[in-house]
């Protein structure tokens, strides 16, 4: 209640969503792997072509039920478009760049954010939020060394939370190979993840349970436990394509299977290694629609 | 009807010698019956839950479970402190609280043995600090600041907390700035600050099964067609809660509280900790200091049943009535499936209560008739004749008084009034069927020669007895020097009831010459007490249940004086809409509301808090300016205001709006007062509401705005105990004397027995409201009681005279007679009881010394009742009792001379 303009949306975040089912060409079926080093080569995997993107999603939340054994919505689903545009920058292109424009539902269309994002950790992050129906741009500052503390947030409101698409710091946690078989007509290793103590008081979670496909170390399936070890949320990855040699699930399902909700995210569009200029990332893309929509019709093109 | 009860008595009077040829038939029956329920009450269940209270179908509780299954639990802990130099923004102050504030956010990362050795805990106690959700203390809260078009929300005190003066006082004003943290995190003089700790009590979900080793690869419902349509007809798995249950908070206030009372902790502050955990732990507490009360009412009972009988059987037969009684309540309740609730304390007194006077007034019979030189069997046979018919009685009756609770339909007080009327003929049957049959092989005055020839005879009774003397002897070891201590202060004469038989002697007497002024008296009380009970309040207020000594009524002060306040309630706003909540005029309503009542009642509401007043600070802050602290007219730009408070921690969100923004709260900080109070308040509150939102029922026709919280449901439920406590008192009374007319066989007995009855509860309920006591649920619940046990005293004394009228056919030797026998049993069973409940009040639980208090004055006026008013009653009106020829000749002065 008393922060409500704490989360910086830092939409690199969601693009590392689709990371995490990522994979590369040369499938690599070794099942000796250890399950940290498994998990090291999904996160390997997970880094490429993060450059230079262009994408739209759809995300869907509604409460779920269930029919003829079936998931479905079972009110009205909220549907959000965004569009996203983000570039590698600075020095070894470590810093990004990036714009986020909602396009439905209506009451929100037009609302911006642009982020820019710093490898040097004395710098801060920068983001800007722009309402429409305001027409005011403001700076949101989060300080680097109070960042760590801040809470998870849910991105644009879904059941889909900052924590869920954090990559890397695999140091972080400890892994265990629970099993490995056959799973939806892939080989996969399921392996338990458990935050070290420094993390868990951040974390939501207090395990997670990932089943990957260890020959295209892509993953296919998340169960996220509380700090009771009860399950209370679960990831779904379908709709796995080839995108710009690039395999990727493009519907991914989070459920929160505490409160019955789910939210799923469909990647309408995609295409990395696209010519973004590094003018259309400033706040003129938030506040001038002209502008930005020269920009984003010239990228809509480029994507599939 | 006189047919019957003659029948009646010659049955019982029959009873023992029927009995003891199949002695050890009853013995094996009752033997095999008692661990056939001792096994059932092995797997006794007590259910602490709050739920109880309520059918399963209560609206109230359907809409506390669904504002749960919305917004989360309301159920949280504020721990206030006050600083002992005066300045919570010290540096020392600052740096106390952050530690505890770091210990409850971190407490996993401490190690076993820190837990152990600094804290004195042990891991499942520090298990319990998982149900902290949120700590936010001065330490750690965020301020919103908005400078040169920069939105930040950097911590009010920094990590690393400053020293220099200046940089505090910097903080401090700053803290001024902020009107959200006044009275939440430091009061206005800055002397009382608090940690608030958000917990999932009360919405604690059931855990489903989860996915075991062996089905992790065992696919589940994903399929990869799948979308997010739409299909009305799909089932949502309900979410259930665990029962609210007190075992929760208990290790939670533990832990709690060993971090907050470490010396250094204490050597700088005083804490008081508010809210549900901190009351059930307490509630806990005295629950302990009530169980050793009841051990010394049980002493005290002991001592007066060997001073009063000298016997030990005396001592241990009506214990074992009481034993069994219970064991068989808790036995069939247990075989039934069913769980017990905490009433179950409230049966086991009336079982004690009941027990002993049943087994009190047959033994004191049966001494009476040996002391009158009759043998074993004719005095046993005696005593049932004459007891046999009351006990009968008063059973009934209390059953029947115990039974018209189930009329209130709570389902609680179903179960409480069904299984006590179970108690009380459970006791009925002892005394009746079992308590020969042991008095056979076990009485008073046993006479030594008949020991020493069953010695020869027997063996296994001859061990029997042997340990019986050696452990008396080995009892009188240490009861001699204190018998004889109590000799020599005169003790022993007061409570061996030596007294007794000639004070009762004197009795008729004393009654005849001051007949019309006992009548007056006692009348004239009687209708005292009535207009005093017409003034009763009834009310209950948390902080009022306990004495002064316990510090948790300054706790409350503190908080209502100079913090938040100590209770809340919620208002729900359901637009049955999705997006309503948006809606500009929706959000509105709720401004003015909480406007209308924040100055409308003052004295209850401290603060109110809604997202109205989110979006008005969103809004004052992207404009820059506080002209625009206002709802935006329209809907789009509050739903752009609303998008970053969408964004951030879901669970936040989730606590204060519904998923689909159709629902949304306001909640109402309040300072504590009585239920009484609180329901004229919230029928008023009610009214607002309506008149607020019925312009809004045009485009909203499904409009439902409604009060809840658990603190508003207690103080309902206070209030609904209350009148349905009294409406079954009413019936109870109603059904007893009607009982009364019937069994007695005559309307004029009936009437004459209903003053004698009343007056012992309407003295209780009388005073309390001549002394401006007021009436809570916890004393509404002693009523039943207090009404069974001086019943039974006055039908004793009742039916005693007319049965003795119908064989005399005359007053003065029925009377005399009644008062030597009865009066003596009554007069014991009296001591007995009104000094164990005596003990009772001793209790810092006002609820359950209260009880005492009013139970065993109640019971000494019954006794005075029996002895005087009754006996000028009849001498004033001389009923006959439906009896003919019967000598009316009442004249006990000139005997005497």
């Amino acid at each position: 209640m008393n922060k409500p303009i704490t989360n910086d949306l830092n939409l690199k975040l969601l693009l590392v969503t689709f990371c995490v089912a990522m994979f590369s060409l040369n499938a690599f079926a070794d099942t000796d792997l250890s399950a940290r080093e498994i998990m090291e080569r999904v996160d390997e995997e997970s880094r490429k072509s993060t450059d230079s993107a262009f994408t739209r999603m759809k995300l869907t939340t509604c409460k779920y039920g269930k029919k003829d054994g079936k998931i479905k919505c079972a009110e009205k689903p909220r549907i959000k478009l965004v569009e996203n545009a983000q570039i590698n920058t600075g020095i070894d292109d470590k810093d990004t760049k990036s714009v986020a424009i909602i396009l439905e539902p209506a009451s929100e269309r037009g609302i911006g954010m642009l982020s820019y994002s710093y490898d040097d950790s004395d710098r801060d992050n920068e983001t800007w939020l722009y309402l429409s129906a305001l027409g005011k741009v403001k700076r949101i500052s989060v300080r680097n060394s109070d960042d760590e503390e801040t809470e998870s947030a849910s991105i644009f409101g879904t059941e889909m939370t900052t924590e869920d698409q954090e990559s890397g710091k695999l140091d972080d946690y400890t892994y265990e190979l629970l099993e490995q078989g056959k799973f939806r007509g892939r080989e996969v290793a399921v392996i338990e993840s458990t935050p070290k103590p420094h993390r868990l008081s951040k974390s939501s979670y207090g395990k997670t349970q990932s089943w990957v496909d260890t020959e295209r170390f892509i993953t296919l399936k998340v169960q996220m436990f509380d700090k009771n070890s009860n399950p209370i949320k679960k990831l779904e990855v379908g709709k796995v394509e080839k995108i710009n040699d690039v395999w990727m699930g493009r519907s991914l399902t989070f459920f929160n299977t505490v409160s019955n909700r789910l939210t799923n995210m469909r990647l309408e569009a995609i295409n990395f290694g696209v010519d973004i200029q590094e003018d259309f990332l400033t706040q003129r893309a938030l506040t001038d629609q002209a502008f930005r929509e020269k920009y984003l019709k010239d990228l809509r093109k480029q994507a599939q | 009807m006189k047919n019957l009860l003659l029948y009646l008595n010659k049955y019982f009077a029959k009873v023992p010698s029927q009995l003891i040829p199949y002695r050890k038939a009853v013995l094996l029956v009752a033997l095999l019956s008692t661990i056939f329920m001792g096994y059932g009450a092995s797997r006794f269940v007590l259910d602490t839950s709050f739920d109880v209270w309520f059918s399963e179908s209560d609206p109230a509780i359907e809409a506390l479970d669904e504002f749960r299954d919305q917004f989360g639990s309301d159920d949280g802990l504020f721990i206030v402190y006050e600083a002992k130099d005066g300045d919570v923004f010290s540096n020392k102050s600052l740096t106390l609280i952050s530690e505890i504030t770091e210990t409850l956010d971190n407490y996993e990362q401490i190690s076993n043995d820190v837990w152990l050795n600094q804290y004195g805990l042990t891991p499942d106690i520090v298990e319990s600090l998982s149900h902290i959700k949120r700590v936010q203390s001065l330490s750690n809260i965020r301020i919103q600041k908005n400078e040169d078009d920069v939105l930040s929300s950097p911590r009010l005190v920094p990590k690393i907390i400053p020293s220099e003066q200046n940089q505090l006082s910097a903080i401090s004003s700053e803290a001024d700035d902020q009107p959200s943290l006044e009275l939440f995190m430091f009061s206005k003089d800055h002397r009382y600050g608090a940690i608030s700790i958000k917990t999932d009590f009360g919405a604690i979900p059931v855990v489903q099964e989860s996915d075991d080793e062996l089905s992790l690869f065992s696919d589940d419902d994903w399929s990869d067609d799948f979308d997010a349509s739409m299909d009305d007809s799909a089932v949502i798995q309900k979410i259930e809660y665990q029962p609210d249950e007190p075992a929760l908070y208990i290790p939670f206030m533990k832990a709690i509280t060993a971090i907050t009372e470490q010396s250094k902790m204490t050597e700088h502050f005083n804490f008081y900790p508010i809210g549900n955990s901190a009351m059930i732990s307490l509630a806990m507490d005295t629950l302990i200091q009530a169980a050793f009360l009841l051990v010394g009412m049980v002493v005290i009972i002991n001592l007066l049943l060997w001073t009063l009988f000298r016997s030990a059987s005396a001592v241990v037969l009506p214990q074992l009535a009481i034993g069994l009684s219970i064991l068989f309540v808790i036995g069939g309740l247990s075989w039934l499936n069913l769980a017990s609730t905490t009433l179950i304390a409230l049966t086991v007194m009336l079982v004690i209560a009941v027990g002993v006077a049943d087994c009190v007034h047959v033994m004191s019979s049966y001494l009476f008739f040996r002391r009158d030189g009759k043998e074993h069997d004719e005095a046993l046979s005696k005593a049932y004749g004459k007891t046999g018919v009351p006990i009968l009685l008063t059973t009934i009756t209390t059953m029947a008084g115990m039974s018209s609770l189930a009329a209130t339909g709570m389902p609680m007080f179903v179960q409480f009034g069904l299984s006590s009327a179970a108690g009380v003929f459970f006791a009925f049957a002892y005394t009746i069927y079992l308590l020969p049959v042991l008095l056979n092989y076990w009485h008073p005055m046993q006479t030594k020669k008949a020991g020493n020839q069953e010695n020869n005879k027997n063996g296994i009774k001859a061990l029997a007895l042997n340990f019986k003397l050696k452990s008396l002897r080995f009892l009188s070891f240490f009861a001699k020097p204190l018998l004889s201590a109590s000799k020599k202060i005169g003790l022993t004469w007061l409570v061996s009831a030596e007294w007794l038989q000639p004070l009762l002697d004197r009795i008729p007497a004393f009654v005849e010459r001051f007949r019309y002024l006992i009548a007056i008296i006692f009348f004239g009380g009687f209708i005292v007490c009535l207009y005093g009970a017409t003034q009763v309040k009834i009310d209950s207020n948390l902080v009022e249940l306990y004495s002064d000594d316990v510090p948790i009524g300054q706790a409350y002060d503190i908080v209502d004086d100079n913090m938040m306040g100590t209770g809340n309630m919620v208002i729900v706003v359901d637009t049955a809409r999705s997006d309503g909540i948006m809606d500009p005029a929706v959000l509105s309503s709720m401004d003015r509301l909480q406007n209308k009542i924040e100055d409308s009642y003052s004295d209850y509401i401290i603060r109110t808090n809604s997202l109205a007043d989110l979006v008005k600070d969103t809004h004052a802050i992207m404009q820059s300016s506080e002209e625009y602290r206002t709802i935006p007219n329209s809907q789009i730009a509050v739903s752009q205001l609303l998008y970053l408070f969408n964004s951030s921690n879901p669970e936040e969100r989730r606590a204060l709006v519904s998923d689909d923004f159709s629902k949304s709260h306001i909640s109402v900080q309040l300072r504590n007062a009585g239920s009484e109070e609180y329901k004229d308040f919230f029928d008023e509150i009610q009214k607002d509401i309506n008149y607020e939102f019925n312009t809004l029922t045009e485009i909203y026709p499904e409009l439902k705005v409604q009060i809840t919280g658990s603190f508003a449901l207690m103080m309902r439920l206070a209030d609904d105990i209350s009148k349905n406590q009294f409406k079954s008192l009413a019936i109870a009374a109603v059904v007893i004397s009607l009982l009364m007319m019937l069994t007695l066989g005559s309307l004029q007995a009936g009437v004459m027995s209903i003053v004698p009855n009343l007056i012992p509860a309407t003295l209780a309920f009388g005073l309390m409201g001549l002394l401006g006591i007021s009436l809570d649920t916890d004393t509404l619940m002693i009523a039943p009681l207090i009404i069974g046990i001086a019943v039974d005293d006055t039908i004793h004394f009742i039916s005693h005279y007319r049965m003795s009228l119908a064989q005399n056919h005359n007053m003065k030797i029925a009377l005399v007679e009644t008062i030597k026998e009865v009066g003596q049993a009554v007069t014991f069973t009296t001591l007995i009881l009104g000094c164990g409940f005596f003990m009772l009040t001793f209790s810092d639980y006002l609820g359950l010394a209260k009880i005492g208090g009013f139970g065993s004055l109640a019971i000494f006026v019954a006794l005075l009742c029996d002895l005087l008013f009754f006996p000028a009653l009849i001498m004033i009106f001389k009923p006959k009792f439906g009896q003919k020829d019967v000598d009316d000749n009442l004249n006990f002065i000139e005997a005497s001379k």
